[in-house]
């Protein structure tokens, strides 16, 4: 005998308020955190030992990283718009609007991304692990604390080390674009170099750096912030650290629209 | 030894902090940055895609940027920033144009020259030109290309198909041949005509010098003119009446036409008979055609009319001089554009055919007193053929009376005319020469100067005979002359402005 379910158990409206509950309670928990962050910052001792380490480990070496992603963006980008532009003979134009793609969305999300995943998976894994072999706990038994210690160098660096890497992401999408449009397709250097200089103003440059210091702030804080409530042994290590990428990323890819809007209203 | 990540992070910063600078650098161009240079302003009706920081050209050389973009009395007053080494003067002229169809506005300034004093800083541009946008241009190229595609379709149907085709391949064969020869004749009177150019000027300045004298003689002919019409104007009313008669008889005739041609319609008489017979029609008809052909041979003859009064001096028997007309009267039939016939009747009240016996030696002796018959012929008669060459119209024929030929050069369409002719070559007195210049101005009125008879050498003999039947005499003499030239075109035209007609 079948037994019939009511609309009020398909519905379940306890377990969406015991959802949506928990869900508003992380996003507090974490708001309260990162405001303790940035109080934290400004706050004795300075750790800059710690700062610079961080800054080396999300900013320095990712070099490679992206340099490689920045070089492929451009010249890949300088693939597609050349068959658009080349049907209306303004092959000119790639790269204006190759480097106004790049400096102003690619270069701020994709050097984001790339560094979510190297450096906002490493420490959503770092600090897991501290927090489940009960590292974190000790450092409060030391009378240190483990934000101030922890989670500060991290976002700080990260905030900071972002639009450096994305000047770098820039400057190399670029040079890949050229590489492609003016020895292998053909486009004339003056021109293209021309119309870059003609149509790129600084405040595009700009724009993409000030998101990628948003972008950098979120990845590191939303990557810290799994790691630091971690639990549950190796298996909430891992989880810790897919859910601290995953969250970063969509949260920057978000963010990004929100804040593009914002800036093309202002 | 192992790098501490301070210095790495610091020489990582470095390196892509100069990255950024360099690039900002590069793409501000020299905006922002650059604050040299002297300012000028200009206003403009539209600002329109203009921006602060916006390039101002020279030449298509970028020479300063737009600092600033104000509204000022419901115009756009921009100011400019121009770089120190660009002089610009009051004559300069300001555009805002665009670059290619995508492209942003800037200001461009042209038209500089030396000469106008320079802008000094904080001066202003006061030339401004027309700046087209876009939409003007599109609007235009829109309705232009409708104009284009109504001409096209007229065109189309003009020229659509095999026949529209021919005529075009007939009309461009034509057009070479007209170019040809237009080329040729050019080429062959090239050098001609720069030297009648040269010694018309000449003339024209000479004559140009004695238009008052002119003027006043001419008033003086009209005056003998008036005077000439109230002396005969008897005899003109006697040629009225006559002409009325004339009329009156004519319609007399006309009444027994009619009477006649009602009898033939009805078949009386011989003539009745006869128009009622088809053989007799056919061999009408055909009559009627070549009567037709040779109408329409003279229909295509132009004729011309034309009266000429010339004042001239002559002696008078107690000294000095006096005025003297001479009246021409011709008319002037066109076969063909570069031929023509000329009767023409000349009055000249100074007239005379002095004839001397001369047969007064016999065997060397003197017979008896020389013979001398003088008589008065104050009318003449002209009938001349003359073809033209091009400017050149060459003539000959009777000329007053006698045996003479003549030659025109025309100029400026035929408006001005230099002429001279030769007659009468077997006159005691040397040949009758006479060069004349000629301006036709209101397409009816001619003005004349020239020198009449200038090799005139009279013997005592002919002195005496003049004085003794006219009481003055005839002499070489400068006239000027007046009158009026119609062609039979012209009467058409005046034709309906005839009452009674």
């Amino acid at each position: 005998m079948a037994v019939e379910k009511s609309w009020m158990e398909v519905l379940a409206p306890e377990k969406w308020a015991e959802f949506f509950g928990r869900r508003l309670t992380t996003l507090g928990d974490f708001t309260l955190m990162m405001a303790r962050v940035v109080r934290l910052t400004f706050r004795r001792p300075f750790r800059t030992q710690l700062l610079f380490q961080q800054m080396e480990f999300i900013g320095v070496k990712s070099w490679f990283i992206i340099l490689l992603t920045g070089t492929f963006t451009g010249m890949v980008f300088a693939l597609q718009t050349y068959r658009g532009f080349a049907k209306f003979g303004s092959q000119a134009l790639v790269g204006a609007i190759s480097v106004m793609a790049i400096t102003r969305e690619l270069g701020p999300v994709l050097t984001s991304l790339m560094v979510t995943a190297r450096a906002g998976s490493a420490m959503a894994a770092e600090l897991g692990t501290m927090r489940v072999t009960e590292q974190v706990d000790a450092l409060h038994t030391m009378a240190v604390d483990p934000v101030h210690y922890l989670l500060v160098p991290r976002i700080v660096a990260a905030t900071l080390m972002l639009p450096f890497l994305t000047i770098l992401f820039d400057f190399v999408g670029t040079l890949g674009c050229y590489f492609v449009a003016v020895p292998l397709l053909g486009v004339d250097p003056g021109d293209f170099t021309g119309r870059i200089l003609e149509l790129i103003k600084i405040g595009d440059v700009l724009q993409g750096l000030f998101k990628s210091t948003v972008f950098g702030f979120l990845l590191a804080s939303i990557g810290c912030y799994r790691g630091f409530t971690a639990d549950g042994g190796a298996k909430g290590v891992g989880e810790a650290t897919v859910q601290g990428v995953v969250f970063a990323c969509i949260t920057i890819l978000v963010g990004d629209y929100f804040l593009t809007a914002l800036l093309f209203a202002a | 030894m192992k790098i501490r990540p301070e210095v790495r992070v610091g020489l990582f910063v470095a390196v892509l902090l100069v990255v950024l600078l360099w690039s900002a650098l590069k793409l501000t161009g020299q905006r922002g940055v650059w604050r040299g240079g002297y300012r000028v302003s200009v206003t403009l009706e539209s600002a329109e895609g203009l921006r602060s920081n916006g390039f101002v050209k020279m030449a298509g050389v970028p020479i300063g940027q737009i600092e600033s973009i104000d509204l000022v009395a419901n115009r756009a007053r921009v100011h400019v920033r121009v770089r120190e080494d660009v002089r610009l003067t009051e004559d300069c002229l300001v555009t805002a144009k665009t670059t290619g169809i995508l492209g942003d506005r800037y200001l461009e300034i042209r038209d500089c020259t030396d000469k106008a004093p320079p802008i000094e800083d904080g001066g202003e541009i006061k030339r401004v030109g027309i700046s087209v946008s876009l939409d003007e241009i599109t609007g235009k190229l829109a309705s232009i290309a409708d104009n284009i595609q109504a001409v096209t379709d007229a065109m189309s149907r003009v020229l659509g198909g095999r026949k529209g085709e021919q005529e075009l391949g007939a009309m461009v064969e034509d057009l070479r041949g007209t170019i040809h020869t237009v080329r040729q004749i050019v080429e062959e009177n090239r050098a001609k005509l720069s030297d009648s150019m040269t010694s018309f000027q000449e003339t024209a300045r000479a004559l140009g010098e004695s238009v008052p004298e002119i003027a006043e003689r001419l008033e003086r002919a009209a005056a003998d003119v008036q005077e000439f019409v109230a002396a005969n104007r008897d005899r003109l009313q006697g040629s009225v009446e006559q002409f009325d008669q004339l009329v009156r008889r004519l319609t007399d005739s006309a009444d027994s036409l009619k009477n006649i041609t009602g009898k033939i319609d009805r078949g009386e008489g011989t003539l009745g008979k006869l128009v009622n017979d088809p053989a007799l029609a056919n061999s009408l008809t055909k009559t009627i055609e070549d009567v037709q052909g040779a109408v329409e041979k003279i229909s295509r003859i132009k004729i011309g009319v034309e009266y000429r009064g010339e004042v001239s001096l002559a002696e008078r028997v107690e000294g000095g001089t006096e005025p003297t007309m001479k009246n021409y009267v011709s008319i002037r039939a066109q076969p063909r554009p570069d031929k023509y016939f000329r009767f023409g009747i000349v009055v000249d009240p100074l007239s005379a055919d002095i004839r001397q016996n001369r047969n007064y030696t016999k065997d060397g002796q003197t017979v008896g007193d020389p013979e001398i018959t003088a008589t008065q012929e104050d009318v003449k008669f002209s009938v001349e053929i003359a073809k033209k060459f091009g400017f050149l119209t060459l003539r000959g024929g009777v000329l007053e009376n006698t045996g003479g030929v003549g030659m025109d050069l025309h100029f400026f369409r035929e408006a001005a005319m230099l002429s001279a002719e030769g007659f009468d070559f077997g006159r005691d007195a040397g040949p009758h020469l006479k060069v004349r210049a000629e301006y036709t101005f209101l397409r009816y009125v001619t003005a004349n100067v020239g020198w009449d008879d200038p090799v005139y050498q009279p013997s005592l003999l002919e002195r005496k005979v003049y004085f003794e039947e006219f009481d003055a005499r005839r002499r070489s003499s400068v006239f000027f002359g007046a009158g009026l030239r119609f062609t039979d075109e012209d009467i058409k035209t005046l034709l309906p402005f005839i009452p009674g007609l």
